[in-house]
């Protein structure tokens, strides 16, 4: 029980530590900007405007989702190892494993957290784009303003309601905006279901393309794979340093199917390669919605399980590297 | 020494610490053999130049560096074992704080990292607040205080857990003089009330007013060790205190002794130290005060740190 209270408390404060963080609120605040500006000011879209804003939506969702919870962690970790808190707290009766994997999860929370306000941001931004209609009520293009509008005004004024709290209640103004984005995503979320295509007021309809939640769940599960990978390299280097890597981690993962899947049963290297690097591909499902195609639940589960399973197999090799670290 | 006090809470036999580079090759010998026994109820003090090992060894004893050689108990246990460091109480050398929690939600965080329930750690979390003179800006960031209000904070999370062993390296850095004496007297009277001390400071005179034996560290090694008392007495010359007289019964007095020592007789007023006299004047000053938007005096040691174990 006791070990149960010290894990919650660490990854309480760990997920705080990281929302106080004004770049946590910089990612925030450019991801649901870009999403809202991106279904209004497309210009030569051909048609496609709906593919642009999702993979768009997508593409920002992984990227800046790479950098916060690459970031996140590195930070949490490598800054209290050598600011000096991590031992503070080891000299307390807390095992070492326990404060590595709790700082996993306290990342993971915001990393969740990023995830639902950006799969809100990537719902409005697709309801909002530039869309051609052929129904008995409804022929032509047309574009949701408002829900568009709503989106990108969404930010600014969880910005606000960050400043009022701070002035008036004396709160962090980085946790306020960012709680406020959180809360207004949701309302807007559900508010736009009262928003028809052409912007204008409608009885309860969810317009939403649905896909889109599987496909931002699969970026979720990715991004709580870079967490573990940069929280291992951050029990033995620095921010800078772990950072670098990671981001090389993170292009080869990329191109690690092209490079060493398909040849991982003719080669025992290959194979060994595209074992220990993650396979991002897994997590991006941008093509796969073009042209009304779906992602079926059987391959959105399993990918979810490499997740588990790759950061499983990282967060134990971490845990083992930082036992055996010392806390200068 | 009393029957009470003979209990050793840490023992440390020929410990060696070796730091390694990236490729593992030998840097610095940071400890090379040392010998020390801290007994229940003592008051150590660790002393020596920067570099000489103290923070080293402390390390070792929480279990936050590995020894390279020697063998370490703490409370009878491994410094590795997470059990043994329920007991203890650590205050590091630098402040190592949330910058961005208040000093109320500090000592709340570390409180739940003990086996307490809500109720104790925030009884005890008020209690050491008004004990470390922090109570009026418990809900300030800690990030915004002075180092000397950080360094109160850090003190206070120390003592959370009401510990066996607490582990003081330099205490008293950063803080006022008031402060620096409220931490000698807290640390007098934890000791008083069965708690074993092991002091690290650069400030002689904090560990010579507090210390019941030191060592001292140079290089790694363990150059003097014992009383404080033994160390400092010097048993070839005598100091008198007596009411002052007058210039012409001093003169007689002096020759008496001079007469009486056969050497030479030296007569002086004993002067207060600035420290005393530093708290004297802040003290008087402090009948008038205001608001004031540092660190208050505090109080006399918290309740739940007078239990005698």
């Amino acid at each position: 029980m006791i070990r149960l209270k010290q894990f919650l408390a660490l990854a309480g404060l760990t997920a705080v530590e990281v929302l106080r963080q004004p770049v946590s609120l910089l990612l925030f605040v450019t991801a649901l900007a870009c999403m809202g500006m991106s279904p209004l000011f497309l210009l030569h879209n051909f048609g496609e405007s709906g593919k642009i804003v999702r993979d768009g939506a997508l593409a920002l969702h992984m990227f800046l989702g790479f950098m916060l919870a690459g970031y996140s962690s590195c930070s949490v970790m490598a800054r209290e190892i050598r600011s000096g808190t991590a031992s503070a707290v080891l000299s307390k009766p807390v095992g070492r494993e326990l404060f590595f994997l709790a700082k996993y999860a306290g990342v993971v929370v915001v990393v969740l957290f990023f995830s639902l306000c950006a799969t809100g941001g990537t719902l409005l931004a697709e309801k909002a784009c530039e869309k051609f209609y052929f129904s008995s009520r409804l022929v032509g293009y047309y574009v949701d303003n408002t829900t568009g509008v709503l989106l990108l005004l969404c930010p600014g004024a969880a910005c606000l309601i960050g400043a009022f709290v701070n002035v008036v209640r004396k709160r962090p103004f980085v946790t306020a905006a960012l709680s406020s984005a959180g809360v207004l995503m949701l309302l807007l979320v559900v508010g736009a279901c009262f928003i028809n295509e052409m912007g204008r007021p409608q009885s309860f309809y969810c317009l939403y393309d649905l896909r889109l939640i599987k496909a931002s769940l699969l970026i979720c599960a990715g991004l709580t794979v870079v967490a573990a990978i940069a929280l291992l390299l951050a029990v033995r280097l620095n921010t800078v340093q772990a950072m670098t890597a990671l981001t090389i981690i993170f292009l080869l993962g990329w191109v690690s199917h092209y490079f060493f899947g398909r040849n991982a049963d003719a080669s025992v290297a290959a194979s060994l390669l595209y074992g220990l690097l993650p396979d991002w591909q897994h997590f991006w499902m941008g093509d796969r919605l073009s042209d009304e195609g779906v992602i079926p639940t059987s391959y959105a589960v399993r990918a979810v399980c490499y997740a588990a399973t790759y950061s499983l197999a990282i967060l134990t090799a971490g845990a083992a590297l930082f036992s055996n670290s010392e806390m200068k | 020494m009393s029957e009470a006090k003979s209990e050793a809470i840490v023992s440390v036999k020929g410990l060696r610490k070796t730091f390694r580079d990236f490729w593992g090759r030998a840097k610095v010998e940071a400890v090379r053999g040392i010998d020390l026994e801290i007994r229940k109820g003592e008051i150590f003090g660790l002393l020596g130049p920067n570099g000489s090992g103290k923070s080293t060894t402390i390390k070792i004893l929480l279990g936050l560096l590995h020894a390279t050689g020697g063998d370490v108990s703490v409370l009878g246990k491994s410094p590795s074992s997470v059990k043994s460091k329920e007991r203890i109480g650590y205050l590091p050398e630098e402040t190592y704080v949330y910058s961005y929690l208040t000093p109320r939600e500090t000592l709340m965080f570390y409180g739940r990292l003990f086996d307490m329930d809500n109720a104790r750690i925030k009884e005890r979390t008020q209690q050491l607040l008004e004990m470390v003179g922090l109570t009026h800006v418990s809900d300030r960031q800690v990030g915004e205080f002075s180092k000397g209000m950080a360094r109160r904070t850090g003190l206070a999370q120390a003592l959370i857990n009401d510990p066996d062993l607490v582990i003081l390296d330099e205490p008293t850095s950063g803080l006022d003089p008031i402060g620096c004496r409220q931490v000698k007297d807290l640390m007098l009277e934890l000791a008083r009330n069965g708690k074993t001390i092991l002091l690290s400071s650069h400030l002689l005179a904090d560990v010579e007013d507090v210390c019941d034996r030191v060592a001292i560290l140079f290089n790694g090694e363990i150059k003097a060790e014992g009383k404080v008392e033994d160390l400092l007495k010097e048993t070839d010359s005598l100091s008198l205190t007596m009411p002052s007289v007058e210039e012409g019964k001093l003169e007689e007095i002096r020759q008496f002794a001079a007469k009486l020592s056969g050497g030479a007789v030296q007569v002086d007023h004993p002067s207060m130290d600035l420290e005393s006299f530093f708290v004297d004047v802040v003290n008087r000053a402090g009948d008038e005060k205001g608001e004031m938007s540092g660190a208050a005096s505090g109080t006399d040691i918290a309740e739940f740190l007078k239990n005698v174990s």
